[in-house]
């Protein structure tokens, strides 16, 4: 067979399949995962009839079967065309749908690479399009040369994809300065800068901050305590705790001591394992983690099985986060997000058809880098807006917010204490005041947990940005020029209004971000601020 | 500590000054009044009595579920309820009946607190009686607006307007609005958008072609 003319309709690989089977799976999971537990769970239960177990297997076979005749007949029905200046879909079994995309409205091209696709040169691309189109372009297992040539084409027509590169020589790429802008961009594309790349001993470090860590380590623990009751683990403790014995018949004094080491121990291999996994994740996902930008854009690959590649222009980013937990605060790491606009759906306000597009992800990179990329990410608006959680610049916000949140855990706790009381039985003496001991007790940890908040909570602002600080242990920063806010909302609480306080919220693209507690000058002020330079602001935020 | 956050608080407002040149005057639309500072618009006049008719047919449904589901105790039930809590039945037709009184109530002491102000470039809308807030949603972030009606907002001559901003979120509408207004309301923010986008437009092509002016 001849290779397709580049303007030919072409079809994805069957590899493909793969991925329509798996679309398939996952819109039934959604829909059945309900029913078929029931189903699976019932299988014991008609074990000794035949005849109803065979067709109850006859079902569960078709159900499984399902998606690969599905995704079959619909990789039939998927074709693609790239044109001169849009790239055309049509797709659909039943409902067909023909998708034209210009390439004036792509944003970004996304490309990802599982292990199959790898091994056969394939690639699946994403055309991502947050703004006024709602579908979505997305192209399964296709030749690598296909991807190349769509991706020539759109960068082709969309030279400007991010405007001028850098800041005005406060970073490390501010080569390319903003007079010339499209002929530079346009030789930048090659010419890709590397802001950060990651190597093992990094791994083991975004492996040991994972926020997962806590709960693999639960896990584990869990599991070590289910699978293996006294048959693996024991013997090994009871040949350690004989040998500790013998030994400490000399010291009588220490059995004590060695069953806390022995507890020691237990609790550090657990760690341990949960450390492996967590570390093993980390090579999965983040494996030879680079990060670039030419051009305003910003591009990320990463991946050791499925190699993922992210791109994310600019202008297009609405919010910056920066988040530190314990673990990443003692090695001097941060973590970064880049939130694009979640893809706004046809008809807004319905929540299930918003698509959100791949946010940008730094999983650890030093303070310096997190600036850089602050200055770069935001074409020099919001320069003195910190991004670091631990920076100077934040201001706290009232302390009347303590007693606020004091009093809002206070009333869940009520809540869930009442809750125990009254199953409990208004008539057991014992138990009522046992409970009513319990949750006196746990108001001061409520208060602590309150006051704790509060000194997590922080914001600042410059003339073109905001950011605000959050957290309870660790704590993030999200920052965002002020011109991307979507709508602003001053609210107040009755003891908000007694104290002449008010809380700030304002709504982006991609989410909200609250200013609790804040004084209601201030927050009026900057309510009115962000309007003017939202209302003021003649370019595109998005 | 609360002078020390007030007095930081207060030495940073001057950096906020909204430029003089920042012309964003209400709009002389018919029921509008221009006034220099903010003039709330109270909603119309009938939004009450509407949400009072919405709450009293709930009221309705409820007590007959509520009838309902008292008669579908079974007689052993309702024998055992009677002799170890017999004072339940009573306590929840009074809880549901305070709360259907209360939501019928309401709306005479909240709709009176809410409003909304057009202005040449936002659409300003305050409501809440514990809680009290202000929405700003700008036109040139509303993505697309819409009218919505119920048969009950029909027969009262009544209108919502929603605003869509893009992020979603919920809530962004101004309910109670007369059937005119709404509609008028609808076409001038649907003008401020288009002529929003269509500047948007041209710089963009400004900038696209000459000095970026960032």
């Amino acid at each position: 067979m001849n290779p397709p003319n580049p303007g030919d309709w072409q079809r994805s690989s069957p590899f493909a399949l793969l991925f329509f089977a798996g679309n398939v799976v996952r819109i039934l999971a959604r829909a059945m995962l309900g029913a078929l537990i029931p189903l699976i769970a019932i299988i014991p239960l008609v074990r000794d009839d035949p005849g109803a177990l065979g067709i109850l297997l006859l079902v569960l076979g078709a159900v499984l079967l399902l998606p690969f005749v599905v995704g079959a007949v619909q990789w039939a029905c998927f074709k693609f065309r790239i044109a001169g200046d849009r790239l055309l879909i049509r797709k659909g079994v039943l409902k067909k749908t023909a998708l034209d995309l210009p390439y004036e409205r792509v944003q970004g091209i996304n490309v990802r690479r599982s292990p199959v696709d790898r091994l056969f040169g394939l690639v699946t691309v994403t055309l991502d399009t947050s703004g006024s189109v709602q579908a979505e372009g997305k192209l399964p297992s296709i030749k690598t040369e296909v991807a190349h040539r769509l991706q020539r084409s759109v960068t082709a027509l969309r030279p400007v994809l991010g405007g001028p590169a850098a800041g005005e020589g406060d970073s490390a790429a501010a080569g390319a300065s903003g007079s010339a802008a499209p002929v530079e961009a346009r030789s930048g594309v090659g010419r890709d800068s590397v802001l950060l790349r990651l190597g093992s001993a990094d791994m083991v470090r975004i492996g040991l901050a994972s926020r997962n860590f806590i709960f693999v380590a639960a896990l584990v623990g869990v599991l070590t305590d289910l699978l293996q009751p006294g048959d693996s683990l024991d013997p090994i403790l009871e040949a350690i705790e004989a040998g500790v014995d013998s030994a400490a018949s000399a010291f009588t004094s220490l059995g004590a001591l060695a069953q806390v080491g022995l507890a020691a121990a237990v609790i550090a291999s657990i760690a341990g394992v949960a450390l492996l996994l967590t570390v093993t994740a980390a090579f999965l996902r983040h494996h030879n983690f680079t990060l670039q930008h030419d051009g305003g854009r910003f591009r990320s690959r990463a991946g050791l099985l499925t190699q993922r590649e992210v791109v994310v222009e600019a202008p297009k980013i609405q919010q910056l986060t920066v988040s530190q937990g314990l673990v990443l605060r003692w090695l001097r790491r941060y973590r970064l997000y880049a939130l694009p606009a979640a893809a706004v759906s046809p008809d807004a306000g319905r929540v299930s058809a918003v698509e959100v597009p791949d946010v940008l992800e730094v999983p650890l990179l030093g303070d310096r880098l997190a600036e850089e990329l602050r200055s770069l990410m935001f074409e020099r608006e919001a320069t003195a807006v910190p991004v670091l959680p631990g920076s100077l610049g934040l201001k706290r916000v009232s302390p009347h917010y303590i007693r606020a949140l004091a009093l809002r855990y206070a009333l869940v706790l009520v809540a869930v204490f009442g809750t125990l009381l009254l199953l409990a039985g208004a008539g057991v003496f014992a138990r009522t005041s046992t409970i009513l001991f319990w949750w006196a007790a746990s108001i001061p940890a409520a208060a602590l947990a309150a006051w704790q908040r509060w000194r997590r909570q922080g914001y600042a602002y410059d003339r073109d940005g905001l950011a605000s600080r959050s957290g309870f242990l660790g704590s993030e920063v999200k920052a965002f020029p002020l011109r991307k806010v979507q709508s602003a909302t001053v609210r107040q609480s009755p003891l908000q209004r007694r104290k002449g306080l008010a809380t700030l919220r304002v709504q982006l693209a991609c989410g909200r971000i609250t200013v609790p507690y804040i004084d209601r000058r201030v927050a009026r002020a900057l309510r009115d601020y962000i309007l003017y330079r939202v209302e003021s602001s003649r370019r595109r935020w998005h | 500590m609360v002078a020390e956050g007030r007095g930081a608080a207060m030495s940073a407002t001057p950096e906020l000054e909204v430029p003089g040149d920042f012309f964003n005057p209400e709009v002389p639309l018919d029921a509008l009044p221009g006034a220099e500072n903010v003039d709330w618009t109270p909603l119309h006049p009938r939004f009450a009595r509407r949400l009072q008719v919405g709450a009293t047919i709930r009221a309705v449904v409820y007590v007959l579920g509520a009838g309902a589901f008292q008669m579908a105790v079974s007689p052993r039930n309702r024998a055992a309820i009677a002799e170890s809590v017999p004072w339940l039945p009573a306590l929840l037709w009074t809880a549901l009946g305070v709360f259907c009184m209360c939501s019928i109530v309401w709306p005479l002491i909240a709709v009176p607190r809410r409003g909304y102000v057009v202005r040449e470039k936002d659409l300003l809308y305050k409501s809440g009686v514990l809680w009290r807030s202000v929405k700003a949603f700008p036109f040139n972030r509303v993505q697309h607006t819409k009218l919505h009606s119920t048969p009950l907002d029909r027969r009262f001559g009544l209108a919502s307007l929603s605003v869509f901003p893009a992020g979603g979120g919920l809530g962004n509408h101004v309910r109670g609005l007369g059937r005119e207004t709404a509609e008028r309301l609808r076409v001038y923010v649907s003008e401020r958008i288009e002529s929003g986008a269509l500047a948007a437009d041209s710089d963009e092509r400004f900038e696209a072609t000459g000095d970026a002016g960032r």
